[in-house]
């Protein structure tokens, strides 16, 4: 029975290799389809700055409603910070059109600026302030979705 | 049935806990919902009923032989077979152990506000003391117990009267709408969470400790279903309420900070506590799961003595293996590995690498001399073959274009 079994996992593994290399093959010519232009890549670098300021603004609202603590603003606001600074690095190398990267840049900036006065506010217990950096950041969170439709727009300009 | 088989109930619902639902299953659920909403909620349905087929496996073929599974595959397929998968394993292992120390410590830095990485010893040496001084019996209650504050994610869901029309549809495959590279990483992670290859090894070893036998069989395919299923109604919940409170609000989860506020709308004061507090818990159970296992597995692999019941001095290497390995994936942590990503990679790996720890468990499992009528039969063979497949190339196809695509 042993020797039936070794026979079977020794055949298993032959096919099992074989099916490996087709499928490594396949994602590898999936993985070369891929191309994407500058304006692409830069809003779907862009993309975790949206998720982070809305994140932001529901953070406020809820420390202002007592449901999280100070520790978490302030955590909170210093992850953000981490993925905020990735999307200005990557606006700042970015090959996309300054129409596209410099309004993003901007945006960028004014994002850590209010996240850090949210931290600020709820360090102190400025419930006020706390109130007006989260309708700061909600005219952010449209700012940033106008200029992710203006960069689609330009990018299908562009590709037209 | 007699109170020690009722009783066995509970090794399923510790898997369940501990084992289903988990740090991964609380990373890829909410990351899930919050970006495909009730879409993807067939992954964790199609890994369930996989996790219920190789689950109930492992438990009858421990009620049948009493023997561990790779007690059973060393001894009937020998160690060069086996030695490849359990490298594997013990890989799957280090990385899995390492995301549960990493979720027990955010628990405790959303309580605390103290960084991540202070936690990483302090929680590694009472995980450690807990299973230096604990039976397998002591863990099995406390972490059932336990585990069953998970269930807030589905007062909460129920709390939000979800469209029950999006739910149904959602257990259908569908092709993603936006972001398709995303879409079946995601969807192999949630396949990856729910099939974490420990449970099934940890599960047969449970069933040898809590001597099973044969008279164990129909109680074991009630654990199976009930465990397996009571786990994955508490991830599905963590999808739905995702879907309901994070995904409107424009907020995906690239961080467990972000997650951490999915409870709060269901219960406004205790909606944070909860998180942490189930969060810890969830992870706890696993770890400890997990570093069981990791010392199961060593031990049936090279012959050592072992048993949680035993005392450390009887089962000197087994004790040793789950020390090494809980010191050294508590070093991911407390060099700063990040819990979320290391969880997300983890779970995309688990599906990969699942056939390849899965097929010697299936070989076994068709040997009739070793199991006589209680030998696989066409089903579990078919289920088993094509979801694991199935798995594989999603895996293989989805894991790449992640990476490629920086992601």
């Amino acid at each position: 029975m042993k020797t039936l079994f070794s026979a079977g996992w020794s055949r298993t593994r032959c096919s099992l290799r074989a099916g490996g290399i087709a499928l490594a093959l396949a994602a590898g010519a999936l993985v070369a389809c891929q191309s994407k232009s500058p304006e692409e890549d830069l809003i779907q670098q862009a993309r975790p700055a949206g998720s982070w300021l809305a994140t932001l603004r529901w953070t406020g609202e809820q420390w202002n409603a007592n449901s999280v603590p100070k520790s978490f603003v302030k955590s909170t606001v210093a992850e953000a910070r981490k993925d905020l600074d990735n999307v200005s690095d990557a606006a700042g190398k970015s090959k996309a059109r300054p129409e596209a990267r410099l309004p993003l840049l901007q945006l960028m900036k004014d994002s850590k600026a209010a996240g850090d006065a949210l931290a600020g506010a709820a360090r102190k217990g400025d419930r006020p302030g706390v109130a007006r950096q989260v309708a700061q950041l909600a005219a952010l969170q449209a700012r940033f979705s106008a200029w992710q439709a203006s960069a689609k727009q330009k990018q299908e300009g562009g590709a037209q | 049935m007699n109170m020690k088989k009722a009783a066995t109930l509970a090794l399923g619902i510790l898997t369940s806990v501990g084992g289903f639902f988990d740090v991964g299953n609380i990373a890829t659920s909410t990351q899930a919902g919050a970006v495909y909403r009730l879409q993807l909620l067939w992954p964790l349905v199609f890994g369930t009923v996989l996790m219920i087929f190789l689950v109930e496996m492992s438990g009858r073929f421990a009620a049948a032989t009493r023997q561990a599974l790779p007690d059973a595959i060393r001894t009937h397929l020998g160690f060069t077979a086996w030695l490849f998968p359990f490298i594997i394993l013990s890989l799957v292992h280090f990385l899995v152990l390492g995301a549960e120390i990493g979720g027990i410590c955010f628990a405790l830095h959303l309580i605390t506000g103290l960084p991540v990485p202070f936690w990483a010893l302090p929680v590694s040496v009472l995980l450690w003391l807990f299973l230096w001084r604990s039976t397998f019996g002591a863990i099995e209650n406390s972490s059932s117990l336990l585990g069953l504050i998970t269930l807030a994610f589905v007062v909460a869901a129920w709390k939000h009267h979800p469209p029950v029309g999006q739910i149904l549809a959602g257990v259908v495959p569908t092709l993603p709408h936006h972001d398709p590279t995303r879409y079946w990483f995601m969807a192999v992670s949630l396949i990856g969470a729910a099939i974490t290859p420990y449970v099934f090894y940890f599960y047969s070893s449970g069933a040898v400790e809590d001597e099973w036998d044969e008279s164990y069989v129909g109680v074991n395919r009630a654990v199976s279903v009930i465990g397996m299923g009571f786990g994955s109604v508490i991830a599905l919940a963590a999808i739905v309420v995702s879907a309901v409170v994070l995904a409107p609000r424009g907020i995906q989860v690239d961080d467990y900070h972000q997650a951490a506020l999915v409870l709060t709308e269901a219960f406004p004061f205790w909606g944070f506590v909860l998180f942490a507090a189930a969060m810890g818990i969830a992870c706890l159970g696993a770890a400890v799961e997990v570093s069981l296992s990791m010392a199961y597995t060593t031990a049936q692999t090279f012959g050592w003595n072992w048993g949680e019941n035993l005392d450390p001095r009887e089962d000197a290497r087994f004790s040793l293996t789950y020390t090494g390995a809980i010191l050294a994936s508590a070093l991911l942590i407390l060099f700063g590995v990040d819990p979320l990503k290391l969880t997300l990679l983890t779970m995309a790996v688990n599906a990969a690498v699942l056939p390849f720890i899965a097929i010697p468990f299936l070989l076994l499992m068709n040997d009739r001399k070793l199991l006589g009528e209680h030998a696989n039969g066409w089903l579990s063979n078919t289920v088993t073959v094509v979801t694991l497949a199935l798995a594989l190339v999603l895996a293989v196809v989805s894991i790449p274009l992640m990476i490629v695509g920086g992601s």
